[in-house]
């Protein structure tokens, strides 16, 4: 009788999906974030990329950061109710492209000018708030100010590089960590140089982020005037729409909140979750012993 | 004579089959000499190893692979020497070891060995250079421990210039060759580079330290950790990295005045730093380091001649290669 109504109880439990675990759950790194967000936008690549910058369970701090070139930008814009030649304003934090990634770091004097090959980045800060059916629909809301800068484009393009550089070896080290069949000591000096890799990329990013000062605010009209001048609109639609989702809506408000809401995400998802559909999506703060907790985007699903 | 007791004080000075840090490499051969015979060759010999052993350790990068070895000289040098970074530590911990505790206007002097020569930062209390150093602005935008974080990342805080740091830093690039000239005894001749300054407050300078510290930690206990330790510790080196290169990527775009080098040459040659070990001092808007190191004035102390001075990279990181020759006396 009562291996009977064990059985039963398991019976029941199954048949309603309580304590069944996922078929696949993965959790992604703030490179591995980004560098997904590259490719999803294929060609575009270095147009816009999604950096998770903090969060937990439904909300997420993201970005969005868009790469627009010089020549698509206005002349001037309004940057605390004045009106600013962009050229006067928006020079590189460096007088030539590679110095920001040099072990001394360039001091600005001024002497870099907007030309070719210098983008306009624009950084979108996103409160992001996943809905529950966070497999089909994701709806960002900011929660502050864009903010604009200047690089140079093969300065924006090496460090892309670099982020999908360090989310491979990342995925690597991950990887040998699990390989428990091999005695450590085989593993460790393989490690060790991956390791070193990983830093010397990572030293290399860190000196972008830390150099690449945000430091202006414009108003609400340049930002509409740089989101349509540069398309970026159609740009996120394209890009969106490659990795099989589709963007729903994109809209700047008076205050500067943008909302985006994008339908299907779980496609950009889909060619590193073969066969897997997308149940759960929430950011989790993780910390391994020692260590602060820093943001993973957790994805779970079933196989179907 | 005058030659057999110049090889004698050379032979005691270079000699060994054990040699201090940062002279392993030392090539010039002859009589042997005991590690204890050469402990006058080790900086602050003697001093338990302490957490600014550690702070003095830095990773420079660079360097994997084969070492690259110093050009051919057109002369055959009568000796040649290679120091490491186990060397230029030690020239951090002097500093700290005089400035700890003390509440005077130089709060702490670091070396770094990079790639073209010597990184030298001088932190100086904020009110010393305020009069000849403008922070843009009305302070600095964030509080205390932001600067640890991406700018992207960074809270905005109150605007303050209480208990503000500043940290002047300066590149010396050691000349590849100085073949032809003949260095004043104790003296290198040194290329200075553009300074940098950074802004921050006197806490993030003592997380800075303390991040220092464990970074050398980590990188020590990685060669012997088990594969959990070691997933923990690369761990937390990541974040430590990350912390130390958004407080070294901070850069204010600020110009150097002849009057901020006048006071920092003041406060330096007051506060008596480094004795006979290292002169660090200013000469017009420029800074000098006139003592390499103590132990190359030994070299020279004995009648020996610089011809070659250089940077070499290798696995063990970058390391400072001299070479010369006995000096002839006319």
């Amino acid at each position: 009788m009562p291996v009977f109504l064990a059985f039963c109880l398991s019976f029941f439990l199954v048949s309603t999906g309580f304590g069944k675990e996922p078929d696949l759950s993965i959790h992604l790194s703030r490179q591995m974030v980004q560098k997904i967000s590259g490719l999803a936008a294929g060609e575009l690549k270095h147009a816009f990329w999604l950096d998770l910058e903090s969060g937990t369970g439904s909300q997420a701090n993201l970005s969005l950061n868009l790469a627009l070139p010089f020549s698509e930008i206005p002349g001037s814009i309004a940057v605390n109710g004045r009106n600013q030649q962009i050229s006067n304003l928006l020079t590189p934090l460096c007088n030539r492209a590679g110095e920001i990634f040099e072990n001394a770091s360039c001091a600005a004097d001024g002497t870099g000018r907007p030309q070719d090959g210098i983008k306009l980045r624009v950084r979108v800060p996103f409160g992001m708030r996943i809905l529950e059916d966070s497999g089909k629909t994701l709806h960002l809301q900011s929660h502050n100010k864009p903010e604009i800068s200047a690089s140079y484009d093969a300065d924006i393009q090496r460090y892309l590089s670099l982020i999908s550089q360090a989310a491979d070896i990342s995925a690597r080290i991950e990887a040998i960590y699990r390989d428990e069949a091999t005695p450590w000591e085989q593993l460790r000096p393989g490690m060790e140089t991956l390791v070193r890799d990983l830093r010397a990329v990572k030293a290399l990013i860190t000196r972008f982020e830390s150099r690449s000062a945000f430091f202006a605010i414009p108003d609400a009209a340049t930002i509409r005037r740089l989101l349509s001048q540069a398309r970026v609109e159609e740009t996120l639609r394209q890009a969106v729409s490659n990795s099989g989702a589709s963007l729903e809506q994109l809209v700047l408000g008076d205050d500067l909140r943008v909302s985006l809401k994008i339908n299907q995400v779980a496609r950009v998802f889909a060619p590193y979750m073969p066969g897997v559909v997308m149940s759960k999506m929430e950011v989790q703060m993780l910390s391994r012993e020692g260590s602060e907790a820093v943001p993973y985007l957790l994805l779970e699903g079933e196989v179907r | 004579m005058k030659r057999l007791l110049m090889m004698a004080l050379m032979s005691s000075v270079c000699f060994g089959n054990d040699p201090a840090p940062g002279f392993e490499d030392l090539t010039v051969t002859g009589q042997t000499r005991s590690a204890e015979a050469n402990a006058p060759l080790m900086p602050n010999n003697g001093v338990e190893a302490t957490v600014l052993d550690s702070l003095a350790e830095d990773f420079h990068g660079g360097n994997a692979g084969a070492p690259v070895a110093r050009p051919e000289l057109p002369f055959r040098p009568d000796f040649e020497a290679t120091i490491s970074m186990d060397n230029v530590k030690y020239w951090t911990r002097w500093a700290l070891e005089t400035l700890q505790g003390t509440k005077k206007p130089i709060r702490m002097i670091r070396y770094h060995l990079t790639g073209k020569g010597v990184l030298v930062q001088v932190v100086a209390d904020y009110s010393l250079v305020s009069a000849a150093l403008q922070i843009p602005g009305s302070g600095l935008a964030y509080g205390p421990g932001q600067i640890f974080l991406s700018p992207d990342q960074r809270q905005a805080g109150p605007a303050s210039r209480d208990n503000l740091c500043v940290m002047v830093s300066v590149e010396v690039e050691l000349p590849g060759a100085l073949r032809g000239s003949e260095p004043a005894p104790g003296a290198i001749s040194v290329k200075p580079g553009a300074p940098e300054f950074r802004v921050f407050y006197e806490v993030d300078l003592q997380e800075y330290a303390g991040l220092m510290a464990e970074k050398g930690s980590l990188e020590r206990q990685m060669h012997s950790a088990n594969r959990e330790q070691h997933r923990r510790i690369t761990t937390r080196l990541m974040e430590v990295d990350e912390k130390i290169g958004n407080f070294d990527g901070t850069v204010l775009p600020v110009t150097a005045t002849p009057a901020l080098f006048r006071i920092l040459a003041e406060a330096l040659n007051s506060q008596k730093l480094f004795g006979d070990k290292i002169t660090l001092s200013i000469v017009g808007d420029k800074f000098v380091v006139e003592r390499i190191d103590a132990e190359i004035l030994r070299f020279a102390r004995v009648g020996l001649q610089f011809d070659y001075a250089g940077i070499m990279s290798g696995a063990g990181g970058y390391r400072i290669s001299i070479a010369g020759r006995i000096r002839r006396r006319n």
